[in-house]
């Protein structure tokens, strides 16, 4: 019985996925508020149908009381968060909200399907720092000079990147954690953020090449930290990072080409100087060779998604133990394998959407800074899933990088949330600005045109509150 | 914005690829003995049929007392093709594991049967493997240790693979101590795992070689035997030491003449050698869906006069399977393109429906087609006058070569025979080895003849 309900589920849950990746698109098309927010409410049911289908098989599967009381609070959690946040910051992007739950929720349903204690500790770690970062919107609201603090970034940012070389432990192969007392982090994933801020202060105001060769060079020692500690899909990410901002910064198409043929080069040098890459290389080349070795990651995550197909197994039906560090960086693949790739590739656009409004909401800016910052984020958060999910279907080498939000890891998600709530805080600025200027506009238009400009500022004050309601 | 277009770009390629590889290279993957998965599928689907081309079931699953039974109704005639089902499989059962165990059936039929509780029916395997060949192939063989290659030089269709000696795949997990233990390797695929000198079959690519490097005068070849020669130190003989008198290219390949070929070859250029064995894909791996060697050539320019007069009558290091001889030859009969050797044909679903079908693909093109013509005609003096006089048949016509090939320092040989027959545009090239057999028109010949007899009968 437990098979059929399993495998009716599979397909329900499938087409919630698609009908919220639809509705992610969709969204961007009505000029109507209202018409919108219907699309967001929807948005939200599609969300709690999807986590009720996938709880109820997991409880189904066990009979286990725990994962209904986890279910409760994560729907508690959810609700709060989707009703609170949007009355405390009136101009907030539900889209972002909405999007930031479904993927929340779907880390948390593979989580407590992998091991119930992970998900339970990710859910405590989201929780508090959602309530943290929720002021960070304010914080970008009410402080006004961080596009001031250039310089100071970069030193910060640098220091605590360094610091692994104090007080560094090694893990995963990799040089990058710090522990302190009972805590752990990837200082790189912290740094980051400090990274882009840095990078959106000091390119808003260079103004001759000389300032920009100053930039680059500072950036280019992060990205050297980074190889040391042989962290390379750190060092990838911040290397992208800065190339697309010092091109949204300057337009210039040669600085983009010019910057790629120096990573490849830079990509080259590595190969043929670091064994560890030469090793990451010839698995991706050829993984089955080394099945029992080095390649075995590689060769599980592709048996997973393979096995998997187009619609999986069925929750709780697969072997996803058989994934090596499947909770995390691996987790595509097991949410593959069980839920299907086509529900893969509509997380991948869920993902996507998130990106397309960071990159909407640059646009939308008015202060170059601001710009940047909305810009280097985006980049940030998609490189990452792009380094993540290539990794794990061997489109490119592995490197280790997780998925925002979706994959365990309490760095990962609360610099995640960080990001989030720092577009948050920009998207509500770029929405205030844009009316102050409309405002302005009109007023200006009704002086020239000798007519009394009264009316027009109602008519303004009606749309703001349309907007607010 | 640009950059919004070169993500969107990069993700596409990246959703293009996962779609690609679930679409097509996953099929290869997951079949990995290391994927685990499989094993569940079997709890929820009834593995399907390997059926002949001419309809007959290979193998299929019943239910005998309770308890699901793979059944496999010509029992030891397909042991090594088809496969056991056991102890991490073989052969057919092992390549097509994923869509044996695959239910492609309609979802109205696989849902009814998941409610009923019952399991889902597995997709069926339709193989180019005809079970008149195959059996005659068989018989033909007899007690005799060997592999017999039977395919479709212009397609690369497989009628017939048979190795002996043979198990019974139904039983291959309760015997399975003494079929490893076997000295005579019983579970090893002789036809695509066995790897023997090729002998004088070799003197096929000699000959070519010494053709293409004398492009105008080949014809002009002559050389007297007197049964032995001596080259460095090394004295060669021909086989039962028989004089052949004055001989040219066409009679030295008609009479197998072994004193002819290692002066033909004493010139020749070796690296140009190599590079026509590599071509004839030696020393690379077969595309074939089973567990198959590479065939070795090992000579290269810094080899001495020793090796390169071994090598030209496939002595020396030269080590062949009967399968990679069967595609030299399919390339003479093929105007010189060697096609993909294959058996599966399709895979359809129990409603009959097909999920997956195998199309012809061309792998390699080392001869051209006026080199074929002038080999055919030389391998057909070898049917007709020469040395493999017992696979002629005045019902069709044959070309081919035979071999005796020495395996160790007491002169024992294994039995090669390697030709095509034709008729009306229709052709099929055997390759057949008998270990330890001795004399290959002797003994390697008539197996050929009865399975092109059983052909085009």
């Amino acid at each position: 019985m437990i098979q059929i309900i399993t495998v009716i589920a599979k397909y329900l849950i499938l087409i919630m996925c698609l009908v919220y990746t639809f509705s992610c698109y969709t969204m961007f098309r009505p000029k109507n508020k209202e018409r919108q927010r219907d699309l967001l409410d929807n948005q939200v049911i599609y969300m709690f149908v999807f986590l009720f289908l996938c709880n109820a098989v997991l409880f189904l599967r066990s009979f286990d009381l725990k994962i209904l009381i986890f279910f409760a609070a994560q729907v508690v959690f959810f609700e709060i968060l989707m009703i609170l946040f949007p009355k405390i910051y009136k101009r907030c992007s539900r889209l972002l909200i909405n999007n930031s739950c479904f993927l929340l929720g779907i880390g948390f349903v593979v989580l407590t399907r992998l091991s119930f204690e992970l998900a339970l500790k990710q859910f405590a770690i989201v929780a508090a720092s959602v309530f943290i970062t929720s002021l960070i919107p304010l914080m970008m609201h009410k402080i006004t000079f961080w596009d001031k603090l250039g310089w100071l970034y970069a030193v910060a940012g640098f220091v605590l990147l360094a610091s692994v070389f104090v007080i560094g432990v090694q893990k995963n192969g990799s040089y990058n954690w710090v522990s302190i007392g009972p805590l752990a982090f990837q200082p790189s994933e912290f740094v980051k953020i400090i990274f882009v801020f840095f990078s959106a202060a000091l390119l808003s105001k260079a103004k001759e090449f000389k300032d920009l060769v100053k930039i680059t060079v500072i950036a280019a020692l992060y990205v050297l930290v980074l190889v040391v500690e042989k962290d390379l899909g750190g060092a990838l990410l911040y290397f992208v990072i800065y190339l697309m901002m010092l091109y949204a910064a300057t337009a210039k198409p040669l600085y983009l080409l010019g910057g790629l043929a120096a990573g490849s080069l830079a990509a080259v040098i590595a190969n043929l100087l670091f064994s560890h890459v030469q090793v990451r290389v010839a698995v991706w080349r050829d993984p089955f060779s080394m099945i029992e070795g080095r390649g075995a990651q590689v060769c599980q995550s592709l048996f997973a998604i393979g096995t998997g197909g187009w619609f999986g197994l069925g929750l709780g039906m697969g072997r996803p133990f058989d994934i090596p560090v499947r909770e995390s960086d691996f987790i595509f693949s097991v949410i593959s394998e069980e839920f299907g790739v086509i529900f893969g590739i509509c997380l991948i656009f869920v993902l996507i959407s998130c990106f397309i409004l960071f990159m909407d909401i640059s646009t939308r800016s008015r202060k170059l800074f601001n710009k940047l910052l909305c810009l280097g984020f985006g980049v940030c958060f998609l490189f990452q899933v792009f380094l993540s999910i290539g990794g794990v279907t061997k489109f490119i080498p592995s490197t280790g990088v997780t998925i925002p939000l979706v994959s365990y890891g309490g760095t990962s998600v609360v610099s995640t949330l960080i990001i989030f709530n720092v577009i948050q805080g920009l998207h509500m600025l770029a929405d205030s600005e844009e009316e102050e200027h409309e405002r302005i506009k009109a007023e200006e238009e009704a002086r020239e045109q000798g007519r009394n400009p009264i009316p027009e500022k109602r008519r303004g004050a009606k749309t703001q509150k349309e907007k607010e309601s | 914005m640009q950059i919004t277009y070169i993500f969107v770009g990069l993700f596409l390629a990246l959703i293009g690829y996962i779609i690609h590889f679930v679409a097509v290279d996953s099929k290869d993957v997951i079949t990995d003995s290391h994927n685990l998965r499989l094993h569940e599928l079997e709890k929820t689907v009834v593995r399907g049929k390997i059926i002949s081309s001419d309809g007959q079931v290979l193998a299929q699953t019943v239910t005998e007392n309770g308890e699901e039974v793979r059944d496999y109704p010509y029992s030891r005639m397909f042991a090594h093709v088809v496969g056991y089902n056991d102890k991490g499989k073989s052969g057919l059962e092992s390549k097509c594991n994923f869509d044996l165990l695959t239910s492609n059936a309609n979802i109205l039929s696989q849902i009814t049967s998941n409610l009923k509780g019952e399991k889902s029916i597995g997709d069926n395997v339709y193989t180019t493997l005809d079970t008149r060949l195959q059996k005659a192939a068989y018989n033909a063989l007899q007690g005799q240790k060997g592999a017999v290659v039977a395919m479709d030089p212009k397609s690369g269709k497989i009628y017939a693979m048979v190795s002996k000696p043979d198990y019974r795949p139904g039983l291959a997990a309760e015997n399975w101590q003494e079929l490893n233990s076997s000295e005579s390797s019983l579970l090893l695929n002789r036809a695509t795992q066995g790897l023997y000198p090729p002998g004088s079959t070799f003197k096929v690519v000699t000959a070519l070689e010494y053709m293409r490097e004398h492009r105008n005068n080949y014809q002009d070849f002559k050389y007297t035997c007197t049964g032995s020669t001596k080259i460095g130190d090394l004295d060669i003989h021909c086989y039962g030491g028989t004089a052949h008198g004055t001989v040219d290219l066409e009679e030295a390949i008609e009479k197998s003449c072994n004193t002819a070929f290692v002066h033909m070859a004493e010139d020749l250029n070796k690296s140009k050698f190599a590079s026509l064995a590599e071509d004839l894909m030696f020393d690379s791996k077969v595309p074939i869906n089973l567990l198959a060697s590479k065939s070795r050539f090992s000579m290269n320019s810094s080899s001495g006069t020793n090796e390169l007069a071994h090598t030209s009558i496939g002595q020396g290091k030269t080590l062949i399977t009967p399968l990679q001889n069967a595609m030299v030859m399919s390339a003479i009969a093929n105007d010189g393109v060697i096609m993909q050797p294959y058996l599966v044909e399709q895979v359809k679903n129990i409603n009959g429906g097909v999920i997956k079908e195998t199309k012809a693909k061309e792998l390699d093109d080392p001869l051209t087609k006026s080199e074929c013509q002038t080999l055919k005609k030389m391998l057909r003096k070898v049917i007709t006058n020469g040395t493999g006089t017992k696979a002629y048949s005045s019902q069709y016509h044959v070309y081919g070569k035979t071999g005796s090939a020495e395996y160790n320092s007491a002169k024992d040989s294994h039995a090669w025979f390697i030709g095509c027959a034709e008729k009306n545009g229709r052709k099929i090239v055997v390759s057949v080895l008998v270990e330890d057999g001795d004399s290959g028109g002797r003994v390697a010949a008539p197996i050929a003849d009865k399975v092109f007899h059983a052909f085009f009968e």
